[in-house]
């Protein structure tokens, strides 16, 4: 038997639900935040002028993350970056377990994640706009920071490690309430 | 600068700290050679340490998008750092608009405009929305009818989903305005830099006299279009663009190669994946009175399927669905055809006090037609739409065929009206349509031409 085609809209809305696994997927082969925004759009726009059918959710997601994969490993061509540092295999098993995992709590996630970034200290959310925000190296924070290298991996690491766990901790209170 | 201490303390951290550490580090590519090699093969093979990979690069965009969002220009100023930060995605940074840049500061300064602070601009904001729109927005939402007044922000990708919808958007300092069937995106600005791609279609760039809007670049499929103070529209499709410029001057980069061209005013040039020319600027060709729709020849249409001949019919231009949707009313749906003539040729097409249109086409069964056309004002902006309703008896019928000739004052200018009458102004799309799916409404030609003069009697 023969499914209906979702519509533009039910399309669409699938991969704007998706929007920050995809761009997630997309940072981490160009490691740019900005090209990942735009990475995601052109998914998005892909999506309505391409004029793929899609049979079911699943196939848009699946869908999606390929062309993002593509994109992506496009803008590092165009660009002549280095060659990307995860393998083509590890990518591709990256974005197929993103596919496969399902959503969490997506909407509520971004939330938490601003409430407990505004609990952080001023200097930590200067390292996030630095080195999140604006893009720059790690050695260029140090040198805006005045403190070493190592310095700046640990605090950053603690800062992830810190979110992480406020984020989840909110979440499952959330889930159990 | 200086940095108190983080604010967890290591003795106290779980082991996870150390990988994620480990992963932030490799990402960078600053492991030593093995210690890489052993990050990568633990990629591969443990199923855990991409999970911790993924959940850090959700994290990492969602902290980016969060500083994006939460940055207002007025708190831009006061809590961000001094020093310079490298944006990383301007492509045709160059010392002439660092100098406009810094010039327009300090203009900008000087007159006390408040709203516009060095650490960013004041926001986009819709200023009108006819037909159907749409905004993918950058939070993730979808909205159908864009309202007056809505804020955008980099991301945001804004659709005009038919031939009669527009968009304005006010920048300060001057209005963008997106014609029908059109696509672009909200790119996120570079310091006094509002940047906007727009993916095909049609957009005008109309700065106001007093010139407060400032750099503006507008990235298409095939060009960069760099300006400032510059009145343009720009005209794309994913293999070529066409900029004109009507104020001002244009420098425009071919995407493919990066050549470059400056555009100045009454000038125009195209540029296409094509690089075995250079682009050049040209004078705008003069317009033109005449002009007839070829449809065996067209080679694109905006809206519609061009159906090759056959025994009894000339190749014609089948009306397909078209959900149209304008503010909080229910969407109808239509069905329309539509045509762009500037892509029929290199003249503009431009309609005079005498001008008569004539429209051709065929029906399965008799019914009325609403037929219209998109203009804009020569060497300026957009214009607006006009359009009227022909009732069954109103077409002149043989058998299946129809035929209706209109002379510009039967033309009505729809609401918002922006000019009082079509001619002397350019057309844009052209197009009909009609809500009666029985009708299989198809157009075999549209001539645009003088009204013959009267022969005396």
């Amino acid at each position: 038997m023969s499914q209906t085609p979702l519509d533009n809209t039910a399309v669409i809305t699938t991969i704007m639900q998706w929007r920050q696994k995809l761009t997630a997927a997309a940072w981490l082969v160009t490691r740019d935040p900005h090209a990942a925004d735009d990475i995601f759009q052109t998914v998005v726009l892909k999506a309505i002028s391409s004029g793929s059918e899609f049979q079911a959710e699943a196939a848009v997601v699946s869908w999606s993350f390929v062309t993002c994969r593509n994109a992506s490993i496009d803008w590092l061509r165009r660009r002549k970056r280095e060659a990307a540092i995860l393998e083509a295999d590890t990518v591709a098993q990256l974005h197929e377990e993103w596919a496969t995992a399902g959503l969490q709590q997506e909407d509520r996630r971004a939330d938490a994640l601003e409430e407990c970034l505004s609990d952080v200290p001023e200097q930590a959310r200067v390292l996030v706009r630095l080195r999140y925000a604006d893009g720059l190296a790690c050695g260029e924070v140090a040198d805006r920071l005045g403190i070493t290298l190592d310095a700046v991996y640990k605090r950053l690491s603690r800062l992830h490690l810190t979110l992480r766990q406020c984020v989840e901790g909110k979440l499952a209170v959330e889930g159990s309430s | 600068m200086t940095s108190s201490p983080p604010p967890i303390p290591s003795s106290v951290l779980p082991p996870d700290a150390t990988r994620i550490e480990q992963l932030l580090r490799y990402l960078d590519g600053s492991l030593p050679p093995e210690e890489q090699a052993a990050v990568s093969a633990s990629l591969a093979a443990d199923e855990a340490t991409r999970q911790l990979l993924r959940d850090l690069a959700e994290q990492i965009v969602g902290l980016s998008d969060l500083e994006q969002r939460l940055e207002t220009p007025a708190a831009a100023g006061a809590a961000r750092p001094s020093w310079p930060v490298r944006s990383g995605r301007r492509w045709l940074l160059h010392w002439r608009s660092v100098a406009v840049t810094l010039l327009a500061s300090i203009v900008v300064a000087a007159s006390g405009y408040s709203a516009w602070t060095f650490g960013g601009l004041p926001p986009v904001r819709v200023a009108r929305s006819v037909g159907a729109t749409r905004l993918f927005s950058s939070a993730g939402t979808t909205l159908d009818g864009i309202p007056e007044g809505q804020r955008l922000t980099p991301g945001d990708t804004l659709e005009s989903r038919a031939t009669d919808a527009w968009i304005t958007t006010d920048l300060i300092g001057g209005q963008l305005t997106i014609a029908g069937n059109s696509v672009i995106r909200v790119l996120r600005p570079s310091d006094h830099e509002r940047r906007f791609e727009l993916v095909e279609g049609s957009l005008w760039i109309d700065p106001s006299p007093n010139d407060r809007l400032g750099d503006v670049v507008v990235q298409t499929p095939t060009a960069i279009i760099e300006a400032r103070g510059c009145l343009f529209d720009v005209r794309t499709s994913a293999t070529d663009t066409l900029i004109r410029v009507h104020r001002g001057e244009a420098d425009v980069a071919r995407r493919v190669d990066g050549t470059t061209v400056a555009v100045a005013a009454g000038e125009q040039a195209t540029l296409s994946l094509d690089v075995s020319d250079a682009p050049a600027a040209a004078p705008q060709p003069h317009g033109i009175h005449r002009w007839s729709l070829d449809l065996s020849t067209a080679k694109r249409v905006s809206h519609g399927i061009v159906l090759p001949p056959s025994h009894d019919a000339p190749t014609r231009l089948a009306a397909i669905p078209l959900l149209w949707r304008e503010g909080v009313d229910a969407p109808l749906l239509l069905y329309a055809a539509s045509v762009a003539a500037w892509r029929t040729t290199e003249h503009p097409v431009v309609l005079a006090s005498d001008s008569v249109i004539t429209f051709r086409g065929r029906m399965a069964m008799r019914s009325g037609v609403r037929v219209g056309l998109t203009t804009q004002r020569m060497q300026g902006v957009f214009a607006g739409k006009f359009e009227v309703t022909i009732a069954a008896e109103g077409m002149q019928w043989d058998g299946e065929e129809w035929t209706v000739s209109l002379e510009m004052p039967s033309l009505e200018a729809m609401n918002p009206q922006v000019a009082a009458s079509p001619a002397g102004l350019e057309v844009g799309d052209i197009y009909a349509f009609t809500l009666d799916p029985t009708a299989k409404l198809q157009l075999t030609g549209i001539a645009i031409e003088p009204q013959a003069p009267q022969t005396p009697q």
